[in-house]
């Protein structure tokens, strides 16, 4: 009754306060902040156990969705072995979420933004396949050049002993597509930041979503243009570095 | 790993050292994907052996089926829908 108390006071308070009670997932618990006041409608931020996401109601799945990685945690998500079942959030109103229906026969993969493969606990890890987390992904994308960024990711965090992430969906041109009675939003292109507190570095990479084995490169600053999501947790002096690309991607 | 029954369901998934390996259940396919390397070691002994309870449970889930298909045709897709673009 507790928990799903907190959770009501979150989602109403989504706009107002910055600091609900999972902003140790992001760098100086500074969430991320819709510049683009369209991307506000129906949203509310959820906390689970070891990420959180700002799900929309519009798109019906996430619109960002931030961790915290730590080397003690990643060596244990490496161990974990369990199954896992694909849900739909309780905690979000009828009609907010997206169903299994919507995903089932749709030709699109669930897509983790916030990976099953960085959760440290069982809990965690069950968590991480809310339909809340997960949006229509290409396949191809997801199984092959997705797969090998959250890997070097992860291989960042492991090398500097942590590293703060936000993937999300993007959403460009006047029409989208969209899958299931739900109408869940296809995003077009898929983007991850990374900021590296011990290396002073932040970036961000975008890719189509499509079967591809090319993604770009972006500094902070071209993806909150691209996004309409200021990441503002992030030093601004670290906003226009532009690295040279992932190891192993 | 004695939860992850083949073929029913489409939401279970089984996974192997984080998301190394995963064996996503179907009600007609099932899809195993990844790249899990097995070590000589304790750790690699975990994951061959949930791998093979996968495996085993998907082979006799087929064995008890009494008439197979050579090969079974894919469900038609559902079709997809088109929206406006609110957020530009």
């Amino acid at each position: 009754m507790k928990k799903l108390f907190a959770a009501l006071w979150i989602a109403a308070s989504a706009h107002v306060v910055a600091a609900p009670a999972c902003s140790q997932f992001v760098p100086n618990a500074q969430f991320p902040v819709l510049a683009n006041a369209k991307l506000a409608a129906k949203t509310r931020v959820l906390c689970y156990s070891d990420f959180a996401v700002l799900h929309s109601g519009v798109t019906h799945g996430p619109l960002w969705s931030a961790e915290h990685l730590t080397r003690a945690h990643l060596n244990d998500a490496k161990e974990q072995v369990r199954t896992n079942k694909f849900f739909e959030d309780p905690t979000l109103p009828p009609g907010e979420g997206a169903t299994l229906a919507d995903y089932k026969r749709s030709g699109f993969d669930r897509g983790h933004m916030s990976p099953a493969g960085d959760r440290w606990n069982d809990e965690a890890m069950a968590q991480s396949f809310t339909l809340a987390n997960i949006v229509p992904q290409d396949r191809e994308n997801n199984q092959h050049l997705w797969a090998h960024i959250e890997s070097a990711v992860r291989k960042i965090a492991m090398r500097y002993g942590d590293a703060y992430v936000v993937t999300g969906p993007l959403f460009a041109g006047q029409t989208l597509r969209t899958i299931g009675p739900t109408r869940v939003f296809v995003p077009t292109q898929l983007f991850k930041v990374v900021y590296v507190p011990a290396a002073n570095e932040a970036f961000a990479v975008v890719v189509d979503n499509v079967a591809t084995n090319r993604y770009d490169v972006k500094t902070v600053h071209e993806l909150e243009t691209m996004s309409g999501i200021r990441f503002t947790g992030i030093p601004e002096a670290l906003k226009e570095q532009r690295i040279g690309g992932l190891k192993g991607v | 790993m004695s939860d992850f029954h083949a073929f029913a369901n489409d939401e279970d998934v089984l996974n192997i050292e984080g998301d190394a390996l995963t064996v996503s259940n179907g009600t007609t396919n099932i899809e195993v994907a990844g790249t899990l390397r097995i070590g000589k070691d304790k750790r690699g002994l975990k994951a061959a052996r949930a791998l093979k309870q996968a495996v085993d449970d998907i082979v006799a889930a087929l064995e008890r089926e009494k008439t197979l298909p050579d090969e079974s045709k894919d469900d038609p897709p559902a079709s997809t829908g088109n929206v406006q673009n609110p957020f530009v």
